[in-house]
C-alpha cells in the first residue's frame, strides 16, 4: 500500500495523515460540527424564506412550499440538534484536517478548474482544458515535463476522439476553432 | 468535408408542388449549374429542448434523416438536445446565435407556453420565422367500461360534483393541462387535472384505471384503442381525419362542443437571419413537405404536413400566441407578461 | 410451450449474423457510453440513433438496447476505480466498489459487479420470456400511492445509511432534499428556490450533483497531500474474485436482482432507483451492515445487480403496453417510432419477430458483457497502476466533458464544480455522501406522488391502505420504523434491568 492511492484501509487517503496535535483535533472536530450546524441553519431558513410566499395547500393535496416547509423544519432541527449534540460532547474523537501545504494544493485546484471554466467560452473546450491539464501537472504537482505532456496529449486526444468526433457532442469552440 | 462546404445550389423554378419523381433529378441536376444564391456552409444544427425520444425531437431527427438522405439540404443536419427551463434554454441559445446561419430552433409548444407561465419575455416574435410544417391532432379517450358514451354525457357526469372526474396528464401547464382547462370552459365543469411526470407516467396511470379521462394523441390512442384499453370519445380538431381507422370518430365540435386544439411543430433561426438563409430553409422545407416519404412517416403517426412558409409563419405564430395566453390565463396559469 | 417456441424463433431472429454482430457491437458501444461520465445510456442511444438508420428494423432495436444494458456493466467501472459514477445508475456502486478499489480489490469489485449484472440480467430477460403479461398487469397496479411509500421506504432508511452518527446521516439527506427541491413544481408549476435562473427552472440535474460529490470530491481530498509517483501495486492473480467473495456475494445478487427487477417494471421509476433502493436492502439483510460504506463487496453486487434487471424490467412496460419505463426506453420506443413500427400493446402479437427478436439478442447481449468484463476485470483495474497525479487530469476533464454533454451547457459544468466543493465540505465535516444522493432521487418521486394521490383520492389518506399493494407497503414502511425503535427500546429495557448503565450511554450514543 502506498500513499498515493490513500490505500491505507477502508478509510480512504484522509486517515493516512499524520496525527495532529491532540487538542487541536478537538476543537477541530468540534469547530467542523458547529460550522455544519450554523450552515446548515442557514440552509434551511433560506429554504423556508424563500418559499414563504407559496402556496402551503391547494385543493386536496399538498402545494409548493408544502414539501419546503417541512424540509426546512427538519434542518432548523437538525442543525439545534447538531449544536446541542457538539456541545455535550466530551468523547475524543480524532478529526483530520490538512495541513497548509494541502490546503494551497485544494485551492489552487479549485482555482484551476473555475478558471477553466472561465476560459472555454473563449478559448473552447480542449484548449482551456489543455492549459488546466498542464497547470495542474506543472504548476501544483510539478511532475517532470515529459510525463505530463504525454499526459496532456492522451487526455486531449481521448476528448476528441470520443467526444467530439465519435459522439459528436457540439463542445465550444473558441478563437482556435476547436 | 469539401462537398459539404460547398456553397448549395438551388433549383429556384421547384415549386412545392413539383413532387418527388422530379425532386431527385432537379437536385442532381442543379449541383452542377451553381446559382449565385448562398446558402451556409458546414453543418448547422437543429436545436431542440426536449431530451431524446420526445415528440419533436424525434420530428426532427426524422426530418433531418431525410431532407440529408434526400440531398435537399448537403449541409449535415445535427440534431442537439439543450434541455433545461422548458425549453427556455434550447430557446436563449438561439436567440443569443444573432444572424448564425448554422443554427436553426425546432418551434414546439413550450416555446410559446413558458414565456407566458413563467412570465419571461416572449421569443416567438424575436426569432427570425422559417415554417411551421407538422400538425398533430389530440383525441380524448376514456376507459374502455366508462358508462361516458360521448361528450355530453361526460360533461352530465362531470356537473354532478365538482372535481370528481379525475384526468391524467403532462406536468401543469402543459398542452393536457390546456386541453382539460378547454373542456371545463366548453361544458362548463369542474375536472380534477392530477399532473404526472410525463406522458408515459400518465399512460401508466391512465391504464391502471386511476383516471377517468385522458388527452392522447391519434398514434398513442390507436393501439390503446385496438387493444381495448381505451376508447376515443372525440378528436380535437376541426374536421374529422380521413383514415379508416379515425373516420367515424366524431369531433367535439360536431356534439356542440368548442374544443379545437391540436400540436404544432416547425423551425425558426436565430434574430436577424439574412434573407437568403431564410430562402434556403423555405426552398428546403418545402421540398421535404413534398417529399413522399415524409408525408408516408407522418401518417402512419397520424400527422399532418401542411407547410406554413416564412412569409406567413408571423401572423399565424401571433395567433397562436394569443390563444395560448387566452387559455392559460383562464386557467390562472398565465403570469402578467413582462413590461417589453 | 408457446414462450419457448417463440423464443427459439426469436433465437434464429438474433441468431443471423448481421444481428450477432449488432448485438456486440451494441453492447460494445454501451460499454464504453456507460464508462463516459455524464453520458448515461439513453444520451448515448440517442447519439448514435442515426447510425441505426438503414438498418432492418431487428437490427437497430437489438444494437440500441445492446447500448442501453451494456450501458449498466461500463458505468461500473468508472465508479468503481475512479469514484466517478459512470451513470447515474451506478452512484451507489461509487460509494463501496471504490472503497474497494483502494483496498487493492478493484478486480473483485468488478467481477462481482460483471457477475451480479449477468445473472441477474438473465433472470430478469427469462422473467421477460414468461411473464411479460402478468409483469405488465402488476406495473400498472403501481402507481402514485405506491410510488409515494416505496419512495418513503427508502427516505426512511437513509439515517441508518450513514457510517457514522445517525444524525449526521440524517442531514445528509436533509441537504439532498433541499437539493431536490430547487426547480419548478411540477404539480403547480410555480417556480420554487429558482432565483429566476433559467437554468435551475427544470431542478438540478442529478448528474452533476453525483458526480461532484463522488468524483471532484473524492480528487479534492486527495490532492491534500502530495502525491507518491506510484501506484497501487496489485498483482493480476489477486484481483479474481474468491470462493468466500462469491459466498459474500451470491445472495446479495439474487436480493438486488430482485428489487432492481420489480422497480424496473414500474413506468415511474427506473434504474437509478432501482439501485439505490437495492442497496438500502442490502444493507437490512447483510449478514455485516457495518461494512457498508468502507467497501462492501455484497453492496456492490447488490446495486449492479439490481441496475442491470431493473433495464431488463424497464422492458416489460414498453413491449407490453407501449410505455417507456425509463429514460432509455423513451430511446428505444422513439427508435420504434423512426423505424416506422408503431408502439403499442399490439406490437408482442403484430411484431412478434421484432420483439422476440430482441428478448432473444439480450441473453446473447448479456452472455456477450460477461465474457468481455469478467476476463477483463483485473486488466480493467490494472489502470489504477497508472500513478494517480497522472489520472487525476483525466478523470477532471473527462468529468467536465461529461457534464457539460448532459445539457450542452457550460453552467451544468459549473454546478458539478460546485458540487466538487460540496462534496468535499462533507467529507471533511463526517457528513455521509450516501443518504444525500439517495435524497436527491427518492425526494422528487415522493414528493409528486404524495400530491398526485391526494389529488387522485379527493384528499383522503384512505388511498395508502385501501389499495392491496399500498397497504403492503404501508406496513412495509410502518415495520421499518418500528423493528429499531422497538429493538432499541428492548435493549434498553435489558439494559436497564441488568443495571449496567454503560450500555445505556452506549446505546444512545
Amino acid at each position: 500500500m502506498n500513499e498515493g492511492q490513500g490505500g491505507a484501509g477502508p478509510a480512504g487517503p484522509a486517515r493516512s495523515l499524520p496525527a495532529l496535535p491532540k487538542e487541536a483535533v478537538e476543537t477541530g472536530m468540534r469547530a467542523t460540527n458547529l460550522i455544519a450546524a450554523l450552515v446548515l441553519l442557514a440552509l434551511s431558513l433560506g429554504v423556508l424564506f424563500g418559499t414563504r410566499e407559496l402556496p402551503y395547500w391547494s385543493d386536496f393535496a399538498p402545494g409548493s412550499a408544502f414539501a419546503a416547509f417541512w424540509v426546512g423544519a427538519v434542518g432548523v432541527v437538525l442543525a439545534l440538534a447538531l449544536f446541542v449534540a457538539t456541545a455535550m460532547d466530551s468523547s475524543h474523537r480524532p478529526h483530520e484536517f490538512p495541513d497548509r501545504h494541502g490546503l494551497i494544493r485544494v485551492v489552487a485546484l479549485l482555482a484551476g478548474l473555475w478558471l477553466m471554466i472561465l476560459l472555454i467560452p473563449h478559448l473552447g473546450f480542449l484548449p482551456a482544458a489543455i492549459l488546466f491539464c498542464l497547470f495542474l501537472l506543472l504548476g501544483i504537482e510539478r511532475r517532470p515535463l515529459v510525463p505530463s505532456l504525454v499526459t496532456t496529449a492522451a487526455v486531449a486526444g481521448l476528448v476528441y476522439g470520443v467526444f467530439i468526433a465519435w459522439l459528436g457532442i457540439a463542445l465550444p469552440t473558441g478563437m482556435f476553432g476547436i | 468535408m469539401s462537398p459539404l462546404r460547398a456553397a448549395r445550389p438551388f433549383h429556384p423554378l421547384l415549386k412545392p408542388s413539383a413532387l418527388a419523381f422530379a425532386l431527385g433529378l432537379a437536385c442532381a441536376s442543379a449541383t452542377g449549374a451553381a446559382m449565385a444564391q448562398s446558402a451556409p456552409t458546414g453543418p448547422i444544427e437543429i436545436t431542440t429542448g426536449t431530451s431524446p425520444g420526445g415528440t419533436p425531437d424525434v420530428l426532427m431527427r426524422r426530418a433531418a434523416k431525410i431532407l440529408n438522405e434526400q440531398k435537399i439540404i448537403t449541409n449535415p443536419l445535427v440534431v442537439q438536445n439543450r434541455t433545461g427551463g422548458s425549453w427556455m434554454v434550447a430557446g436563449n441559445f438561439v436567440m443569443g446565435k444573432k444572424g448564425d446561419r448554422n443554427v436553426v430552433l425546432c418551434i414546439a409548444q413550450p416555446i410559446l407556453t413558458t414565456p407566458i407561465t413563467q412570465g419571461l419575455p416572449t421569443l416567438y416574435d424575436k426569432l427570425t420565422p422559417i415554417a411551421m410544417f407538422i400538425q398533430g391532432d389530440l383525441v380524448l379517450v376514456v376507459q374502455p367500461d366508462s358508462p361516458v358514451k360521448n361528450l355530453k354525457q361526460l360533461m352530465e357526469l362531470a356537473a354532478q360534483r365538482e372535481r370528481s372526474l379525475k384526468v391524467a396528464g403532462a406536468q401543469a401547464g402543459s398542452t393536457d393541462h390546456m386541453v382539460a382547462g378547454l373542456v371545463e370552459k366548453a361544458g362548463k365543469v369542474k375536472l380534477n387535472y392530477i399532473p404526472f411526470d410525463g406522458g408515459g407516467s400518465a399512460q401508466a396511470a391512465f391504464l391502471g384505471g386511476n383516471v377517468d379521462l385522458m388527452t392522447l394523441t391519434p398514434s398513442e390512442a390507436m393501439p390503446l384503442v385496438t387493444s381495448g384499453k381505451a376508447r376515443i370519445l372525440a378528436i380535437l380538431s376541426d374536421e374529422r381525419r380521413p383514415e379508416p381507422e379515425l373516420k367515424d370518430v366524431p369531433t367535439a365540435k360536431e356534439q356542440g362542443y368548442d374544443i379545437v386544439w391540436g400540436q404544432a411543430w416547425g423551425l425558426a433561426g436565430p434574430p436577424e437571419l439574412d434573407a437568403d438563409t431564410v430562402k434556403f430553409w423555405d426552398d428546403a422545407i418545402a421540398k421535404l413537405v413534398a417529399n413522399p416519404e415524409w408525408q408516408a412517416s407522418l401518417k402512419e403517426n397520424f400527422l399532418r404536413s401542411k407547410l406554413i412558409p416564412a412569409a406567413e409563419v408571423k401572423p399565424y405564430m401571433q395567433k397562436l400566441h394569443e390563444e395560448h395566453l387566452a387559455l392559460l390565463r383562464d386557467l390562472g396559469l398565465a403570469k402578467q407578461p413582462p413590461v417589453q | 410451450m408457446d414462450a419457448l417456441a417463440s423464443l427459439a424463433q426469436g433465437f434464429a431472429v438474433a441468431g443471423t449474423p448481421t444481428n450477432l454482430l449488432f448485438v456486440l457491437i451494441g453492447v460494445t458501444l454501451g460499454q464504453v457510453i456507460g464508462a463516459l461520465p455524464g453520458i448515461g445510456p439513453s444520451a448515448g442511444m440517442a447519439l448514435l440513433l442515426p447510425v441505426t438508420f438503414g438498418l432492418e428494423p431487428v437490427t437497430a432495436l437489438v444494437m440500441l438496447s445492446g447500448i442501453m444494458y451494456g450501458g449498466m456493466y461500463g458505468g461500473t467501472l468508472t465508479s468503481v476505480l475512479v469514484n466517478v459514477p459512470g451513470e447515474a445508475a451506478s452512484v451507489m456502486t461509487a460509494v463501496d466498489g471504490n472503497q474497494l478499489a483502494r483496498q487493492g480489490r478493484a478486480g473483485q469489485a468488478l467481477a462481482a459487479a460483471a457477475i451480479g449484472s449477468f445473472i441477474a440480467g438473465i433472470g430478469a430477460v427469462a422473467a421477460l420470456v414468461f411473464l411479460t403479461p402478468a409483469l405488465a398487469a402488476f406495473a400498472l397496479s403501481f402507481s402514485a400511492p405506491e410510488y409515494f411509500l416505496l419512495a418513503l421506504l427508502g427516505i426512511t432508511a437513509t439515517a441508518s445509511l450513514g457510517t457514522g452518527s445517525a444524525m449526521k446521516a440524517m442531514i445528509g439527506a436533509t441537504l439532498g432534499l433541499m437539493i431536490a427541491l430547487v426547480g419548478t413544481d411540477p404539480i403547480l408549476g410555480t417556480p420554487r428556490l429558482t432565483f429566476g435562473s433559467l437554468e435551475l427552472m427544470e431542478g438540478i440535474d442529478f448528474l452533476p450533483v453525483a458526480i461532484g460529490i463522488f468524483g471532484i470530491a473524492e480528487i479534492l481530498v486527495s490532492m491534500e497531500q502530495r502525491q507518491a509517483a506510484q501506484a497501487v501495486r496489485t498483482q493480476l492473480k489477486d484481483m479474481w474474485l474468491s470462493a468466500k467473495d462469491w459466498a459474500e456475494c451470491r445472495m446479495a445478487i439474487l436480493r438486488g436482482g430482485i428489487v432492481g427487477f420489480l422497480i424496473g417494471l414500474m413506468p415511474g421509476a427506473g434504474p437509478t432507483v432501482a439501485a439505490l433502493l437495492a442497496y438500502v436492502v442490502e444493507k437490512k439483510a447483510s449478514p455485516h451492515p457495518e461494512r457498508f460504506g468502507h467497501g462492501a463487496l455484497d453492496g456492490v453486487a447488490a446495486a449492479e445487480s439490481a441496475n442491470n434487471s431493473a433495464a431488463h424490467g424497464a422492458m416489460v412496460p414498453m413491449l407490453a403496453l407501449g410505455i417507456p419505463g425509463s429514460a432509455s426506453t423513451a430511446v428505444l420506443l422513439a427508435a420504434l417510432v423512426l423505424l416506422g413500427i408503431r408502439p403499442g400493446p399490439m406490437l408482442l402479437t403484430e411484431q412478434a419477430d421484432l420483439v422476440w427478436g430482441l428478448i432473444a439478442s439480450m441473453f446473447i447481449g448479456n452472455v456477450i458483457l460477461l465474457v468481455i468484463n469478467l476476463p477483463l476485470a483485473p486488466l480493467f483495474a490494472s489502470v489504477l497502476r497508472i500513478p494517480y497525479s497522472y489520472l487525476v487530469p483525466g478523470i477532471l476533464v473527462v468529468s467536465l466533458v461529461g457534464a457539460y454533454a448532459i445539457s450542452l451547457s457550460l453552467f451544468n459544468v459549473g454546478l458539478t464544480l460546485f458540487f466538487g466543493m460540496v462534496g468535499y465540505l462533507l467529507i471533511r465535516a463526517d457528513i455521509p455522501r450516501a443518504p444525500l444522493v439517495l435524497a436527491v432521487v427518492l425526494a422528487p418521486l415522493m414528493e409528486s406522488s404524495l400530491r398526485q394521490s391526494l389529488m387522485l383520492s379527493e384528499g383522503s389518506l384512505v388511498i395508502f391502505v385501501q389499495r392491496p399493494l399500498a397497504a403492503l407497503l404501508a406496513l412495509l414502511v410502518i415495520g421499518s420504523l418500528a423493528l429499531p425503535l422497538s429493538s432499541f427500546l428492548l435493549a434498553r429495557r435489558a439494559a436497564r434491568r441488568a443495571g449496567v448503565s454503560e450500555a445505556l450511554s452506549h446505546s444512545s450514543d
